[in-house]
């Protein structure tokens, strides 16, 4: 078993505000040495490609290993999140403070559906 | 021990499939719970802080390091003998192995605990000092500098004749022990300090007394990132496990 890094990755959060608050309480955020922090706190003024580039930008860094993103606002980039099909760093959606979780949403969980089609049973 | 055949490996592996996808919905489940019991008790403590004491403000520019990171190793799936039988024509590839998080703590909970406790210590120290000095003398810090320096001494005296008076009557104690013992008071706050930095609480953004709710508000997040941890986990046996399927699907085809 090989480990990658000695220090560990991080955990990026991007959700709404009570979200990203109670993730960095749990001890998660970190403000780097360019200042970039790895949370995004969306509101209802940010854009969806802030939100897209964000994103992306946390896909690139190397010193990530998960993304909590909130599944309404992973709504919103569905595209890119389905696109990404790496293991590291691996993308969580997690529930919001005004809607709730929804697996027949999830990602990864429509996959494994996908997965099991009429056919493979006959 | 008999070969399976691939129909029963592919049987197999639905059904570990299930496992984790059942394993998966009950972590989800319980990850909502603990969250919205995070969020609630989120919004009692601004309810008694106040709407703009609990903000995103107090978070966004702030520096902060993570108390909590992710261990990440990979690890070959159980059945990599068996699959590697089955799937010869990929031998050389290792499609099974998917990476494990581990969470890791900055500090031990028990020091994490601490920590808030910690906090205030340093400053008592120097309440402390600040009072005693203030007891005995109120420039009791040109002692230190008569010592060090002492032609500097007589325009002290000039200045101030109390401190003269003062310090006839207490130069027996104010020896070379009294610097030294403020210098180790120095030294461990110095220290204190930096293990307080090390060990920083994000409670502290919003404020040294804050109420109880953000407390527990605190502990229910912390316990939400150790079952997002868990859940990224199963999210990757899971892939993991669609990948198996696929290949022996595939030599299921060729077979046939």
């Amino acid at each position: 078993m090989a480990i990658a890094a000695a220090r560990g990755k991080l955990i990026a959060v991007i959700g709404d505000e009570d979200t990203c608050i109670g993730f960095v309480l749990g001890g998660v955020g970190e403000m780097n040495k360019n200042r970039n922090p790895n949370f995004m706190v969306v509101d209802k003024n940010t854009s969806i490609g802030e939100i897209e580039e964000t994103f992306r930008g946390y896909l690139k860094r190397d010193d990530i290993g998960i993304i909590l993103i909130n599944q309404n606002v992973a709504e919103m980039i569905r595209h890119v999140i389905d696109s990404h099909d790496l293991p590291i760093p691996a993308v969580l959606e997690i529930p919001s403070k005004d809607s709730p979780y929804d697996p027949s949403k999830d990602s990864i969980l429509r996959r494994a559906k996908g997965m099991f089609s009429a056919e493979d049973f006959r | 021990m008999r070969m399976l055949s691939p129909k029963e490996q592919l049987d197999e592996k639905v059904l570990q499939i299930f496992d984790v996808l059942e394993e998966l919905y009950n972590a989800q489940e319980i990850l909502e719970q603990v969250m919205k019991n995070g969020f609630f008790n989120m919004s009692r403590a601004r309810y008694s802080m106040g709407v703009k004491r609990v903000t995103a403000d107090q978070i966004l520019e702030a520096e902060m390091q993570a108390n909590k990171t992710v261990l990440i190793s990979d690890k070959n799936s159980q059945n990599t003998e068996e699959n590697s039988q089955s799937v010869q024509n990929h031998a050389n590839e290792d499609p099974y192995a998917f990476p494990v998080f581990t969470l890791q703590r900055a500090s031990d909970s028990t020091e994490s605990a601490s920590v808030t406790e910690m906090i205030p210590k340093p400053k008592h120290d120097v309440n402390e000092r600040e009072t005693s000095l203030r007891k005995r003398n109120l420039k009791d810090f040109h002692k230190l500098t008569l010592k060090d320096d002492p032609s500097d001494e007589s325009q002290i005296l000039d200045d101030d004749e109390e401190v003269v008076v003062e310090e006839k009557n207490n130069e027996t104690c104010s020896t070379k022990t009294d610097k030294e013992q403020i210098e180790n008071r120095d030294d461990s706050a110095k220290s204190e300090k930096q293990r307080t930095k090390k060990l920083f609480n994000p409670l502290n953004f919003f404020g040294i007394l804050v109420p109880r709710e953000l407390r527990t508000s605190q502990h229910q997040f912390e316990e939400a990132v150790g079952l997002a941890v868990q859940i990224s986990n199963l999210k990757q046996r899971l892939q993991s496990l669609q990948f198996q399927y696929r290949r022996l699907r595939g030599v299921e085809a060729q077979d046939i």
